[in-house]
């Protein structure tokens, strides 16, 4: 006598069938989902290090020296290179989400001094600038 | 003699579990479609305002670079020919290059290319005083420009005068 | 011996009942990862129109100085209440001067242009993107600094050199 297949059996292999796909679909999904987050959060960290090596970059143009140049962006001085630390909102702060390095040199065949803005999250570099000024820069005063 | 049916009777409805099944990952295929989508094009224009930024300040260095080469020829020289400025001006890459006597001050200008676009240019004018005045080099305008301004777009519909 | 008639009939129910309670957990969980989904989803565009709004402002201020920066032609005031950025310029041919201002009201960045001597409300602006304050403030060595308050989507902050100034920057 033949067999005869129970509704619950075709409706469990339906069911294995479908959970199969849905965990197929659900894998390549999560992949993407959190791949949008990795770039949506690099995103916001790039445009936030762009504007902070902007103003940055207009108060080495505005200053006289380093240690007004320190003074106005609230960072830290060694030598010829300042660096300033940034929280998540992009404010000064002396715990480093994000870092501003700036590095000041002087072109001895001309009156140009030049910065050298590098921004990073302590694992990459977010963002670089170049800037230069003409009126002498000095040291830290 | 009735035919039997193959088949058992399902809890519900075969299918509807497919059905269903099918529902499911199309939504969640849309959210996260959507969400690679908005990041990327996110991404896209955070990396070109940081490009432009990066072309903007290259321009402002080289203009500072120029305005300081015309600066050192003016306090070195004794009344250099406008001639010679220009050719600094030249051999430093500006275009749209002016040069005017006023008032026996200098008038320089010029305008260098913001970035590879061909659409933005950084437009300087600077005023060369003779010796003793101070300061020796004054910029009256250092701006930036997009190709076409100081022309008036009229777009307004003709109307007509009655 | 022969098996009990009701026999069948259970185990059949027995099996029926096994695959649904599979079938509910089964979409309990689809419909949890769904929502797991959702979420993310929304906190990704949230994020993105957040920095889309902080990119904006921002850029544009920072361009408009910059297309503006003559002698005398870029300063700071009031207006509408709130601070502003005055913006002067004239055409070629033209004495009359033009004004320019870049300020808050209402919630919304605003932008007005008009020529010397005509005076406009506040609305009158054109409207250019949702904020809720923006503070203007020049200093003697030339820096212009701003602040941004976005509301929900955090704060920011600009600083921007004038290049060229002349002393005592004039606004109407």
């Amino acid at each position: 006598m033949k067999r005869r297949l129970s509704g619950a059996s075709l409706m469990l292999l339906e069911l294995t069938l479908s959970a199969l796909i849905f965990c197929l679909s659900a894998a390549v999904c999560a992949n993407l989902l959190a791949r949008s987050v990795t770039v949506s959060r690099h995103s916001e960290a790039v445009t936030g290090a762009v504007f902070a090596a902007e103003s940055a970059a207009e108060h080495f143009k505005a200053a006289e020296d380093l240690g007004q140049l320190s003074r106005a962006l609230g960072g830290r001085l060694e030598g010829a290179q300042l660096t300033v630390c940034y929280d998540d909102a992009w404010m000064a702060a002396d715990e480093a989400r994000y870092r501003l390095d700036l590095l000041v040199s002087r072109d001895p065949d001309s009156g140009v001094s030049r910065a050298s803005i590098r921004v990073t999250d302590g694992q990459e570099t977010l963002f670089t600038l170049e800037v230069a000024r003409t009126a002498p820069f000095g040291g830290a005063s | 003699m009735s035919r039997r049916k193959p088949f058992g009777r399902a809890p519900f409805g075969f299918g509807s579990l497919s059905i269903f099944c099918t529902l499911l990952v199309c939504c969640l295929t849309a959210f996260s479609v959507l969400s690679i989508v908005s990041a990327q094009a996110g991404w896209r224009l955070s990396q070109k305002n940081a490009d432009l930024v990066q072309a903007y300040y290259a321009a402002d260095g080289q203009a500072v670079l120029l305005a300081d080469q015309l600066q050192r020829r003016w306090e070195g020289e004794r009344a250099p020919a406008l001639s010679a400025l220009e050719e600094l001006l030249e051999a430093g890459g500006a275009q749209d290059r002016r040069l005017e006597l006023r008032e026996g001050a200098v008038w320089v200008a010029f305008s260098l290319p913001i970035g590879d676009g061909g659409i933005q240019r950084l437009s300087v004018e600077l005023l060369l005083y003779p010796p003793g005045a101070q300061p020796r080099v004054e910029p009256q305008v250092w701006r930036m420009e997009t190709d076409g301004t100081g022309e008036v777009y009229d777009n307004h519909l003709p109307v007509w005068p009655g | 011996m022969p098996s009990r008639p009701g026999a069948g009939r259970r185990s059949e129910s027995v099996s029926a009942a096994a695959v649904l309670l599979l079938f509910t957990l089964f979409m309990l969980l689809a419909v949890g990862v769904l929502t797991a989904g959702l979420s993310v989803y929304q906190r990704v565009h949230g994020a993105e129109e957040r920095v889309y709004l902080q990119r904006s402002a921002l850029s544009y201020l920072a361009n408009r100085v910059r297309q503006a920066d003559a002698q005398g032609a870029v300063s700071a005031g009031r207006f509408g209440g709130a601070d502003a950025l005055i913006l002067r310029e004239t055409f070629a041919g033209s004495d009359t001067r033009y004004y320019t201002y870049v300020y808050v009201y209402n919630g919304q960045l605003r932008e007005l242009f008009f020529e010397e001597g005509v005076e406009l409300p506040p609305e009158s602006g054109t409207v250019l993107m949702p904020l809720e304050a923006l503070s203007v403030a020049l200093s003697q060595e030339g820096l212009l600094q701003f602040s941004l308050d976005y509301g929900q989507a955090g704060t920011g902050a600009l600083t921007l050199w004038l290049r060229c100034r002349a002393e005592g920057g004039e606004a109407p």
